[in-house]
């Protein structure tokens, strides 16, 4: 059957069961199969006639004459479907062999495309020119029929060109593997539809370069069968300012969240991913009111509601107290703001959200930092008045006991004229009061200055026995009286030490004219000086007088508590000798003790650094 | 007679009690009861010295003292602050304002002659 194939035509020979007998070269470029695999196959199946029903040929059989010319629409396996001109004329058989079916098969698909075109374009061809966008009109062959302006000019094509092109050819290689498929589906569900929501969908141009689109479809009727009207928009320029705007999302420090109209999440950044704990899938499209607590979510629908009937943008921080709610349920104090966004979608709104707790934390810590230190600057200023008054008073009272005592003393030495024994007896109560009066302020005022922080130490380098030697020989005189003996044992090692020279002075006369007052006569009293580790030394004034029961002791260096209110005034002791002490000690950075018991006589001790230089006065 | 000096008080009774004291300790004594009227003595004679209580009406006895330091001629005269101001701090301010010693009141009776006769020993 070589001849066949000098035929321009596809021809085709098949049997009454339209199995494929003859099969010439045309046929195979045609139908895309080779004679070799086409040959006693069912001709149905190899261009994707439906396998059971009417066949071309059975009708041709019914045919008075036997013949039948028809068009069909080849789907050939891995080809664009082609609509095909098939002539078919019956063949008796030889002798009495069974009748077979001669067909003439010619590819009409341009032709009929031309066709159609040609009743499309007059009925719509101004319309469409007319469109800014890019429309094409496709058959269910996937050949573009018709094409305006804007689309030939935007995938870079004639007008003749354009027209018959298969749709195919302006799909990216990437995607085109799917196109037939998403084509066919088109076809059975026929409906409008935007392509590309959420995807991103690409046109491919003439040159081969490419470009992202937007495309939607619609069905439309005609007089030429099912047809379907594409508008491609590119969307290059908008992608662009997306891309900006989407830079711009990112770089703000804020959670960006943009929603649409319905409360839809329509964009966020990453930080909004950070804050939240949500992924961006799992928010776009999400009600916005996932980022909200759920107590506050009817709210939020009002106020959208009322937001977007009157959209002012509305900066961060305007006093509302917001919150808002992470993946995980948890909730953050947020300050919110607001700003409306036109755009080609309609009125989107941009919620930018910044969580405000650490901040509200701060703002916390600094009032109760203010109340504190408004508390500290109160007391510091109350100490003050009452130094103040203290130091007022105390120069107020020496006024008058200077002449108090000045003229006593006149009297009682004797300086004025004779007295007699009586007289000074007398004058002398007068100046021992006058004189205990005067301890007392000075202790007072002391006591307020350290109390007040306004203890002024003055350290220098000083010979320790000297010291000690210099305050008992100003007491000699009371110690004399009462014939007591008093001791100074000071380590060799402590011959020189740092210390404000006043202020151990008067803490060792506090000690020894205490001891010196309570020790019987006859009694026996050690004033000691032993190193003490690391860097400081032990002065203490040891007794063998009455002692001090444990659960007294405590007392003793409290302000005012004077243990025996009669041996106090025996003895014209304050009640502020040892508190001052204590607070002198301290002051230099030591602590004062006791170590007695009742009938064991009395340790006292303070305990103080060997070098007070660098320290201030506290 | 003995050396002059001039003792500067405004509380009469204190101002009586140091002439008796310094008169007992045989010297001659001239009293002012505030700066100005110092001044005006100080104007018709220069003393051998000068106790100065530090608080005074009007002209108080620190910027007096600082005066008399900047005037040629009572530079040399030392100056005794007496003064219920009886403070470690006061004593810095009496001496930085030119006092040459101090001595807070109630006063010693008894010492005070003593430690004038030393001033003057100083100054000399």
């Amino acid at each position: 059957m070589d001849h066949l194939d000098d035929f321009a035509d596809a021809l085709v020979l098949v049997s009454t069961e339209g199995r494929v007998l003859a099969w010439n070269r045309e046929a195979e470029a045609l139908f895309g199969t080779p004679v070799a695999q086409a040959l006693g196959r069912p001709f149905q199946e190899l261009i994707g006639l439906p396998a059971s029903g009417p066949t071309p040929w059975s009708a041709a059989a019914a045919a008075p004459d036997g013949r039948l010319r028809v068009d069909v629409q080849v789907v050939a396996r891995d080809r664009p479907p082609l609509r095909v001109d098939l002539s078919v004329r019956m063949v008796p058989g030889a002798g009495e062999g069974p009748a077979r079916f001669a067909i003439c098969a010619r590819d009409v698909t341009l032709l009929r495309c031309r066709e159609q075109a040609r009743v499309l374009a007059t009925r719509f061809r101004g319309l469409l020119d007319a469109a800014p966008d890019a429309l094409l009109i496709a058959g269910p062959e996937g050949r573009i029929l018709l094409a305006n302006r804007e689309a030939q000019r935007l995938f870079g094509y004639g007008a003749d060109e354009i027209t018959g092109l298969a749709v195919d050819a302006l799909v990216p290689a990437a995607v085109r593997g799917r196109h037939p498929a998403h084509r066919a589906a088109f076809f059975k569900d026929p409906g409008t539809r935007a392509m590309g929501a959420g995807r991103e969908l690409s046109g491919l141009r003439r040159d081969g370069s490419e470009f992202p689109a937007e495309i939607s479809l619609s069905p439309l009727d005609s007089d030429v069968g099912p047809l379907v009207a594409a508008a491609v928009r590119d969307v290059t320029e908008r992608r662009r300012v997306e891309a900006r705007f989407r830079g711009l999302l990112e770089a703000a420090p804020d959670a960006m969240v943009i929603v649409d109209e319905a409360g839809r999440i329509v964009l966020v950044n990453s930080q909004t991913e950070r804050l939240f704990g949500y992924r961006r899938e799992e928010l776009l499209g999400q009600s916005v009111g996932l980022l909200i607590p759920e107590g506050r979510r009817a709210g939020h629908a009002a106020y959208r509601e009322s937001y977007h009937a009157n959209p002012v943008a509305r900066p961060m921080g305007s006093g509302r107290d917001l919150a808002a709610r992470r993946k995980d349920g948890s909730e953050f104090p947020a300050e919110i703001s607001l700003s409306p966004l036109d755009t080609e979608e309609g009125r989107l709104v941009s919620a930018a959200v910044r969580d405000i707790s650490e901040r509200l934390r701060i703002a916390d810590l600094k009032r109760e930092a203010a109340v504190l230190a408004e508390g500290r600057r109160r007391a510091e200023e109350q100490s003050r008045h009452k130094s103040e008054f203290l130091a007022n008073m105390s120069h107020e009272l020496r006024t008058p006991l200077n002449s108090i005592v000045g003229f006593a003393e006149l009297i009682h030495d004797g300086k004025v004229g004779p007295v007699n024994p009586e007289q000074r007896e007398y004058l002398g109560d007068v100046l021992a009061s006058a004189r205990h009066l005067v301890q007392l302020i000075n202790d007072l005022l002391d006591l307020s200055k350290v109390e007040a922080g306004r203890i002024e130490l003055a350290p220098q380098r000083l010979e320790l026995l000297a010291l000690v030697n210099e305050v008992r020989d100003a007491l000699r005189p009371l110690s004399r009286v009462r014939g007591l003996a008093i001791e100074v044992e000071i380590d060799p090692e402590l011959r020189h030490v740092h210390g404000d020279p006043g202020r151990l002075r008067q803490v060792l006369w506090n000690y020894l004219s205490n001891a010196i007052k309570f020790t019987p006569e006859q009694g026996h009293v050690v004033v000691r000086a032993v190193l003490d580790a690391p860097a400081h030394f032990r002065l203490e004034v040891e007794d063998d007088g009455i002692g001090i029961a444990v659960e007294d002791q405590p007392r003793l260096f409290v302000s005012f508590q004077q243990l025996d209110a009669g041996a106090a005034k025996r003895h014209g002791g304050t009640g502020l000798g040892l508190a001052l002490t204590r607070r002198l000690v301290e002051a230099m950075g030591g602590r004062v003790g006791l170590e007695s018991a009742p009938g064991r006589g009395s340790r006292f001790f303070a305990v103080l650094p060997r070098d007070i230089r660098g320290m201030e006065g506290k | 007679m003995g050396q002059r000096v001039l003792v500067v008080d405004d509380n009469p009774a204190n101002l009586k009690l140091l002439r008796a004291i310094l008169r007992l300790a045989g010297y001659d004594v001239t009293t002012a009861r505030d700066a100005e009227e110092a001044q005006v003595l100080l104007d018709q004679d220069v003393p051998r010295a000068i106790l100065l209580d530090l608080q005074l009406p009007g002209v108080d006895g620190f910027t007096l003292a600082r005066r008399l330091k900047a005037h040629d001629r009572f530079r040399a005269v030392p100056l005794m602050a007496v003064t219920a101001y009886a403070g470690d701090a006061d004593e810095r301010r009496a001496r930085d304002a030119g006092c040459d010693d101090f001595v807070a009141k109630p006063i010693d009776t008894r010492a005070l002659p003593e430690r004038l006769a030393r001033l003057l020993e100083r100054s000399q």
